[in-house]
């Protein structure tokens, strides 16, 4: 192989490497505030063994 | 009171435990809306190539929500993610950035951010709020009131709530505090005198 075919082959490694690390990064998003709702998964008005 | 802190202070705050391995970072802080309480975290890993954990960590296993570090007895703590918060609740449950109205109907402006004590509870928000009536935007905090709704379009606060503002985290201490006992004052019916301040 020509000398500089191994600049493409390091050239394309790096270019991999560079889109796993991104990819982890991206899955790493940066935090958020989440509001959930315990104890009112069936609706206002609910009562336990049915409303009378 | 405890100390009061963003919650946005929190992403990335190490989760250690009493031996002393740092085994995550925190990633989301999640709360239940209706109790003003924080339920967990969810988890990133440590170091740059970890991504997301497939553990959380559930409030109910915090030692202490420190200044510089979320300490939890050992590694067996971290539940797994439903524990926390469920994927369809991920999804649609942010909150910075949503409208903030009060129970009467006015726009009070939007969401920044979410003001926690060391004990989970959540205490307030922080939020870019709009002015009547020139409409000017101002950053101030609110205090969170009972019966608090919120969910991934708005948040419903109780129109009292906006008449004990705070511009900075060491005045919003005593606001919160006059507002407590206000609310309870109100629910044993007897008067209370509270330092009002409204934008």
């Amino acid at each position: 192989m020509i000398w500089w075919g191994w600049l493409i082959v390091a050239a394309v490694m790096l270019l991999a490497l560079a889109a796993a690390v991104a990819g982890v990064q991206a899955r790493r998003r940066a935090g958020t505030v989440i509001a959930v709702q315990r104890g009112r998964r069936f609706g206002k008005g609910f009562r336990k063994g049915g409303d009378r | 009171m405890n100390t009061l802190v963003l919650a946005s202070e929190l992403t990335k705050r190490p989760v250690v435990t009493l031996e002393g391995e740092a085994v995550a970072q925190i990633k989301d802080t999640v709360f239940d809306g209706p109790a003003g309480q924080i339920t967990g975290f969810t988890l990133n890993g440590r170091g740059l190539l970890s991504g997301p954990l497939k553990q959380s960590l559930p409030w109910p296993a915090v030692h202490a929500l420190g200044r510089h570090a979320v300490m939890i007895l050992g590694r067996e703590v971290l539940a797994e993610p439903a524990a926390v918060v469920a994927s369809g609740e991920a999804a649609g449950g942010g909150v910075l950035g949503v409208r903030v109205l009060t129970d009467e109907g006015t726009d009070a402006g939007t969401v920044l951010d979410v003001v926690v004590e060391a004990d989970g509870r959540v205490a307030g928000f922080q939020v870019a709020a709009i002015e009547p009536p020139e409409h000017r935007r101002r950053t101030v905090f609110i205090p969170r009131g009972e019966g608090v709704a919120v969910s991934g379009q708005a948040l419903v606060i109780p129109a009292e709530a906006c008449r004990f503002v705070a511009d900075d985290l060491p005045s919003f201490t005593a606001q919160v505090e006059i507002f407590r006992t206000r609310q309870a004052a109100r629910g044993t019916g007897a008067g209370q005198e509270g330092r009002e301040r409204t934008w």
